[in-house]
């Protein structure tokens, strides 16, 4: 049980149980949600607070408490998915960048300045239009836009470590490229690349949520949050608990999510630095990897 | 100094060309038939005859490389193609929607520096005292703070319960203050953070304890001696507020009904309007490159030490 504990000592109590509460929510979904979330019931139609409904109904009588569990599995199955796909090409990309260098590296890296000057937004929403608006087609168009931030994470750190004495050692002892790439450079790749994985996992929620806001991603009846709160809004003054609760439901997330980022990305660096100091490279992180 | 600025010139220079090939490439990537897509957006019956002639029009036929010169050139003429839903011209389309949007950024950008300003400043006069704690709870929940949430808690607050501001359309100063206030609010917390530590770290340095044993006050060393020190960092940080700003846009536009470049590009986005959605990338791309670009620039006048840095 020392993970366990380490873990609990590195993110601290509120933080873990906020995650976790979120990621139990999403896991066990199906099982403690009282009623199906796409389940109408016109005559509990704008329902307020009940013992029938806990949050209240929507305007066609869905339940607004399975609804937000519905949402907290969308987005963190979106999150990670997102996560994964633009990690896993990132990484590969990064690191072929890294260790052969030369015209690869250059073509990937003018892609990815490219990345870099264009918020990573814009590039989801003109994906996603051309692809057609959809949960898939949004979670595509994500990773797409979220590539560039990886590769060159990845590519800076393998690029560190391939010039480095021990790397050397092992070409000259003939270890082959992919030997030296999977057993060395990736490992110490992903250490890197998952602690900026947790510091981005509230930008992406927030991605997420924004396109689907739009109009771009999760489409209805399936619930997401920043979906449920559009179509909400036309009731804002009957009933503004239909906008608030999702919205509330979406910053909790985010703000555990931000949390959790600064608390694994500052035990991991063990050059003593701030919290404050943490927000000042997080927000100038994009400028630092240009340098 | 000029070569260094000539470099820079010259990488913002390659960055818009690849710019220009990533925006080409959307529709060159497009999956399926495009030809089909837009003879059936177009409306009336669709046949191979009708497909075909589309094909022809939009040069879809020919090699890659062919087409994208003939775009280029067509976009260095100005001239961005035409809407496929509404037929209009997307050049005076854009300008059109110009306002609104360059009011948004700018009245967005005036927020962000209000608050960041006056709230990181606030918090620097007395570090870990009563106001500096409760500044950094709200920066800490305002960075976690969905902009579409902020904007539909504002038009409630503001449109619906006191109904004293306008939560819809573009239509005069009183209608700007809303949206202007839900793109700003967010960047100027983020602001306000970084002026703050920007400004401690100053203060920890040698000459500000020269300042003190000369007997200058807070407010006096602050704002006389820490104050330029932090200008370089405050100005990256507003340039980067300037793609924060305008990446909003594209969501309170919607929400207040404004008619911007940002709706505009949302709308293309929703009825696949290729040659709309090229446009907007492009056009945003060239807008963020040329931002850092002059952030970049701007950063190097301002200070000393990195103009030497570089071997100026």
């Amino acid at each position: 049980m020392i993970w366990l504990r380490k873990t609990f000592h590195i993110v601290g109590w509120p933080t873990l149980l906020l995650v976790s509460s979120f990621a139990f929510i999403a896991i066990f979904g199906s099982v403690i949600s009282p009623y199906d979330p796409t389940m109408q019931n016109l005559s509990h139609s704008m329902q307020s607070f009940s013992g029938d409904h806990w949050l209240g109904a929507d305007n066609l009588g869905r339940d607004t408490l399975s609804r937000l569990i519905a949402g907290a599995q969308t987005t963190l199955l979106g999150v990670v998915t997102v996560l994964l796909l633009a990690g896993t090409v990132g990484m590969m990309l990064g690191t072929l960048a890294g260790y052969f260098g030369g015209w690869l590296d250059e073509i990937v890296m003018r892609f990815c300045d490219f990345g870099f000057s264009v918020p990573s937004l814009f590039v989801a929403l003109a994906f996603v239009g051309v692809f057609g608006p959809s949960y898939g087609n949004m979670i595509l168009a994500l990773s797409i836009a979220w590539v560039p931030i990886y590769a060159r994470l990845t590519r800076g750190v393998v690029a560190a470590a391939a010039s480095q004495a021990y790397i050397e050692s092992l070409r000259v002892l003939g270890a082959s490229p992919a030997r030296i790439i999977f057993r060395h450079l990736v490992p110490v790749a992903l250490g890197q690349v998952l602690v900026y994985a947790s510091a981005d996992a509230g930008l992406l929620a927030l991605a997420i949520a924004n396109l689907s806001f739009l109009g771009l991603g999760v489409q209805p009846p399936q619930a997401e949050w920043g979906q449920m709160l559009v179509s909400a809004m036309p009731y804002i003054q009957e009933a503004p608990r239909l906008v608030i609760l999702p919205g509330i439901a979406l910053t909790l997330l985010v703000i555990g999510f931000n949390l959790l980022g600064e608390r694994i990305a500052l035990a991991k660096n063990p050059r003593a630095m701030s919290r404050r100091k943490l927000t000042l490279r997080r927000a100038i992180f994009k400028k630092e990897l240009e340098a | 100094m000029f070569r260094i600025v000539l470099n820079r010139a010259i990488s913002a220079a390659i960055l818009i060309v690849i710019a220009s090939v990533f925006s080409f490439m959307i529709i060159a990537a497009f999956p399926g038939n495009v030809a089909g897509l837009i003879a059936e957006m177009r409306g009336g019956f669709v046949s191979q005859e009708v497909v075909d002639a589309v094909a022809e029009e939009f040069r879809l036929n020919d090699p890659l490389a062919l087409r994208y010169l003939h775009w280029l050139g067509d976009v260095l003429q100005g001239n961005l193609g035409v809407s496929l839903r509404t037929g209009e011209n997307v050049s005076t389309a854009m300008a059109q929607r110009l306002e609104p949007t360059i009011v948004l950024v700018l009245g967005g950008s005036v927020v962000t520096l209000l608050m960041g300003v006056m709230m990181g400043f606030a918090g620097a006069m007395r570090p870990n005292g009563s106001i500096d704690q409760l500044i950094r709870v709200i920066a800490v929940f305002n960075v976690s703070l969905p902009k579409f949430f902020l904007a539909a808690m504002l038009i409630y607050i503001f449109g619906v319960q006191l109904q004293i501001l306008p939560t819809f359309g573009f239509r005069g100063p009183l209608s700007w203050i809303l949206p202007c206030i839900a793109v700003g609010a967010v960047p100027g917390a983020l602001l306000s953070r970084l002026i703050r530590v920007a400004l401690e770290e100053a203060m920890s340095r040698p000459y500000v304890i020269t300042a003190k044993s000369k007997g200058f006050g807070r407010r006096h060393i602050l704002f006389q001696d820490a104050l330029p020190n932090i200008v370089p960092v405050f100005l990256t940080t507003f340039g980067m507020n300037i793609a924060f700003v305008t990446q909003s846009s594209l969501i309170i536009e919607p929400i207040f009904s404004w008619n911007g470049i940002g709706a505009y590009f949302v709308e293309a986005a929703r009825f696949r309007d290729l040659p709309v959605l090229q446009s907007c990338l492009l056009m945003f791309s060239i807008l963020f490159i040329l931002v850092n670009l002059a952030v970049d620039l701007i950063v190097m006048l301002a200070d000393p030490l990195q103009r030497r840095a570089r071997g100026a």
